[in-house]
């Protein structure tokens, strides 16, 4: 599966890289778990700081990237 | 487009009175005795000795959620230790708690901890809104439980 559809797996939801974080419905707590979804997928870790800044789906799939 | 970052109380002070009023107004208790009156000048004097640490969330330039915390030197046990940082609020206006905003704030508030060299940071929340869950995704520990009683009639 590729870091896009795992995304709109874990969340249920129709996503593009485009898509803004803000207007998913995922609260902290979906945030995380997807977040650590995607870690044990992808074997990545990210920083706090950059996992801070993430704005967008896309963002998203290219730190993990 | 929501960013988070870390800021200086000095930034958000002449502006955190109306969110502050939101926050008072749904997480206070004894809101008869607390009533919601922040003081100004022991904030910017603490944040002038360099013992704040703020995270704002930010739609546009408008101020939609801050954590704040305190810090310490190090720890008034523990002299040889480090910089400690200890919580006083949090808050994320209702309209905002999507995309895991909140989440980020806390990640950027412990970037920011870090790069002040802050060894150990101190969190808790209201029992009656309570992110333990939330706190244990993001790798803190329970370590402690909090107590508090009203010493006068509220």
């Amino acid at each position: 599966m590729t870091i896009l559809e795992t995304i709109a797996f874990e969340t249920d939801q129709v996503v593009t890289e485009e898509t803004a974080l803000e207007d998913m419905k995922m609260d902290s707590l979906e945030f995380l778990s997807l977040i650590l979804a995607i870690s044990a997928e992808t074997g990545k870790t990210v920083d706090d700081g950059a996992l801070a800044q993430l704005k967008t789906v896309g963002d998203v799939v290219r730190e993990f990237s | 487009m929501v960013t988070v970052q870390t800021e200086s109380w000095k930034a958000i002070d002449g502006e955190i009175e109306e969110i502050a009023g939101i926050h008072w107004q749904e997480l206070a208790l004894d809101k008869l005795l607390f009533m919601r009156d922040l003081d100004h000048a022991q904030y910017l004097l603490l944040d002038e000795m360099g013992r704040m640490h703020v995270t704002t969330a930010r739609d546009g330039e408008r101020l939609v959620g801050y954590v704040v915390c305190f810090i310490m030197p190090h720890h008034l046990h523990y002299m040889s230790s480090g910089p400690v940082a200890l919580a006083d609020m949090y808050y994320l206006l209702r309209d905002y708690r999507k995309g895991g905003l909140g989440a980020r704030m806390f990640l950027e508030m412990e970037r920011g901890l870090k790069e002040r060299g802050v060894i150990r940071a101190h969190m808790s929340c209201k029992v009656h809104e309570d992110h333990t869950a939330m706190f244990a995704l993001l790798g803190w520990k329970l370590t402690d439980y909090t107590f508090s009683k009203l010493l006068v009639k509220g």
